[in-house]
């Protein structure tokens, strides 16, 4: 019997013996699992998630963990890095739920990722609850049963802008400009409520482009945007490309009254890339810590005094959504997976996002604000009452 | 040098080569002794099983064309995104089922292999790689931006996924089927041919080797299974999207998998495969680490055993039998 036949055999026995292995579950814990981006490009959003879901986890054990079948348990967070990868949130929230034996599980970001991870626990029949998923995108996927996710609306988001002006009176020359990607919510936001909404409030787009959401050289289109003299300018494109676009747009010299640049300018760091530039950058958003929501300044304070970071409101969905499944557990009483999913249809409480209820197709909205870039800060601007600070208008020239 | 092993080409010898592998053949036993036996898996033994034999099958496809034929493809990714693509059209349009989708996404990448041969045969050596590479990066870009295949946000499957141990048959058969197929190539007078075309691709056309028509087969056999790797792993996520369907992931993954193994031996893709897979598991909860690990391994692995972990292995074993005699 030749050396390579041996190996073959070693490890056809290998895979058995793994096989025949199966992973203890451990009662004395609560396992939920995470799998989210901490590292490829969204790992921007990534860290502020694992932050929002441990501390909300924290907190639980803290006051002795969940009451399940008469006794506290603790929970245990296991998270694991998807590298921005959809086949990697598929396989990890495989191995979560098959390895590590978690009982539930907490989403990744955008929708590309949240429905890879909400896709395997539909077939697996395992409640997930997740955060950063615009929801037309979810929904437009399935009907879903064991998914959940309170985001904001994609037409809320969209029509913003357009609200913001018509409340403010801002006077432009009723010229738009969109440049959106090609990524699922480009699509949405950028090819097609935008165009709509522009026109029903009696703005003509003078130009509409798309590209690829890795794209980084964007001077034609912005010498386009610049030659039709539009006032609004519209971008929907992820935090890379935004810093890259609104550099070219200033090295142009193009600097439209308004200037709204979703998903990309959320970030801290899209000012800190930026600098000057970033002010008067507006961007849709949907929590801030002066809102009227439990907890929601200590939640920012506390991140900030442990990070020594600007807080962001990623922080806030992600711990609303792990407060959301361990209110569902507690409810429930049990690990039953079913029993814990009805008891998440179930909920109908003020978090720290705001009040949270979930409708037949297992969304629940969050009302859209806007912010905007104010000497390093995002101030909420609209609408009037939510507002921390005035409009900064027109939009800065660049200098 | 990418490839490193030079297996004995003399008729005598490869006879006996012939009958060894011949043994070979118990292997696709073995495997269906395993899905019976897999009934009493865990889900994460089943989870891992399905991972293992996909980047096993993805692995042999790329040892056959680098490590035999000298073709150091960087296009792993286009056939692996065809091939989920392409079973997520045949399912959802055709409404075909699994057991005639799956051949078909491997026969959809065997013809994009057929499409771009004439071009990038053209290309020799690092000018083959740096084709094959453009081809991954335009097809990607193309997926992208046209809208036709759901653009950026990609396709849904229309049914659900079979369940974990339905996955692992699947990829089981996978498995046996890519088996036969490199144990034939690899065993055969193809495989002479194959080896004379990478040793000297003109000395073997002196010698009236047609060395276009034998990289051509080896190729389109690399894709056509590369394409059945990606239409499984399309099924088990359910959705398909460009960004991680033709991610350069693919392609580093097969590639370091190869050459931790060890190239150009009929086991190295399977040995590299245990041993990714494995460090992959035992480092889940230090995805740095990880990264930076197995970039290490590769470093050493490269500088001190050129002929993977197999290679190392079998030059071991040989040594300790020459001092046992």
């Amino acid at each position: 019997m030749n050396f390579q036949y041996k190996l073959a055999q070693v490890s056809i026995a290998a895979c058995l013996l793994a096989g025949a292995m199966s992973a203890t579950h451990a009662a004395d814990e609560i396992v939920i699992g995470a799998s989210i981006p901490l590292s490829g490009p969204l790992a921007g959003f990534g860290m502020y998630q694992k932050w929002g879901y441990e501390t909300a986890v924290k907190d639980q054990n803290k006051a002795g963990g969940i009451l399940v079948d008469g006794k506290k348990i603790p929970v245990r967070l296991v998270i694991r890095d998807d590298k921005t990868d959809p086949n990697v949130t598929a396989s990890n929230s495989e191995s979560l739920l098959s390895r590590d034996n978690a009982v539930a599980l907490l989403g990744s970001c955008t929708p590309a990722l949240v429905n890879a991870g909400a896709l395997v626990a539909e077939r697996r029949k395992v409640p997930i609850v997740a955060g950063c998923d615009p929801l037309g995108a979810f929904r437009s996927v399935r009907k879903w049963n064991y998914a959940w996710v309170m985001f904001f609306d994609e037409g809320d988001l969209a029509t913003a802008p357009f609200r913001m002006m018509n409340d403010y009176g801002i006077v432009t020359n009723k010229k738009v400009a969109i440049l959106a990607d090609n990524g699922p919510d480009g699509i949405v936001v950028g090819g097609k409520i935008w165009p709509e909404t522009a026109k029903a409030n009696g703005y003509s787009v003078e130009q509409s482009t798309s590209f690829p959401t890795d794209a980084q050289q964007f001077t034609s289109m912005v010498a386009q945007a610049k030659s039709t003299g539009a006032d609004v300018v519209l971008v929907d494109a992820i935090p890379p490309q935004a810093i890259a676009m609104r550099k070219q747009m200033a090295s142009a010299g193009f600097s439209p009254k308004v200037l709204v640049m979703e998903k990309g300018a959320e970030p801290e760091f899209f000012a800190q890339a930026t600098g000057k530039l970033a002010d008067g950058v507006l961007v849709g958003g949907y929590w801030d810590p002066s809102f009227p929501y439990p907890g929601a300044a200590d939640l920012a304070k506390r991140f900030e005094s442990e990070t020594k970071q600007t807080q962001s409101q990623h922080i806030a969905d992600s711990h609303a959504a792990a407060q959301v499944l361990m209110d569902a557990i507690a409810a429930a009483g049990t690990l039953d997976r079913e029993k814990i999913n009805a008891a998440i249809a179930k909920t109908n409480k003020t978090y720290v996002i705001g009040p949270v209820k979930f409708d037949a197709t297992n969304t629940s909205a969050i009302p859209i604000t806007l912010m905007q870039w104010q000497s390093g800060k995002a101030v909420v601007v609209w609408p009037k009452d939510r507002a921390n600070g005035k409009l900064l208008f027109p939009l800065p020239e660049a200098k | 040098m990418l490839y490193a092993e030079y297996e004995p080409t003399s008729d005598p010898e490869v006879a006996e080569m012939i009958r060894r592998n011949v043994s070979k053949i118990v292997v696709p036993t073995l495997l269906m002794a395993l899905a019976i036996a897999s009934q009493g898996f865990s889900d994460y033994a089943l989870e891992i099983g399905f991972r293992l034999m996909v980047m096993i099958t993805l692995a042999e496809a790329w040892n056959l064309l680098a490590g035999y034929g000298g073709l150091v493809s960087l296009g792993t990714a286009s056939f692996v995104g065809i091939g989920a693509y392409a079973l997520t059209g045949l399912v959802n349009n055709a409404h075909l089922p699994l057991y005639l989708a799956i051949p078909g996404a491997g026969l959809a990448a065997a013809m994009l292999a057929l499409l771009v041969s004439r071009a990038v045969f053209r290309l020799r050596g690092l000018y083959f790689t740096v084709g094959t590479l453009a081809l991954a990066e335009a097809l990607r870009m193309f997926m992208v931006n046209y809208d036709g295949f759901g653009g950026a946000s990609g396709l849904f499957l229309s049914q659900d996924p079979p369940g974990l141990y339905a996955l692992f048959c699947i990829a089981i058969g996978l498995m046996a089927v890519t088996t036969l197929v490199i144990t034939i190539a690899t065993a055969s007078r193809f495989s002479i041919l194959l080896r004379a075309v990478r040793d000297d691709e003109d000395a073997a056309a002196q010698i009236g080797v047609k060395a276009f028509r034998i990289k051509l087969v080896a190729f389109v056999l690399a894709s056509f299974l590369m394409g059945m790797a990606g239409a499984l792993q399309g099924l088990k996520v359910g959705t398909v999207e460009p960004y991680g369907m033709f991610g350069i992931q693919w392609t580093v993954s097969v590639l370091s998998i190869v050459i931790i193994g060890g190239q150009g031996l009929r086991l190295g893709p399977v040995a590299g495969a245990f041993f990714v897979i494995a460090l992959g598991e035992v480092l889940a909860d230090y995805p740095a680490l990880h990264l930076a690990i197995t970039g290490v391994i590769l470093i050493v692995v490269i500088r001190f055993a050129p002929k993977g972990l197999v290679g190392l292995a079998r030059d071991i074993a040989a040594r300790n039998k020459g001092e046992a005699k």
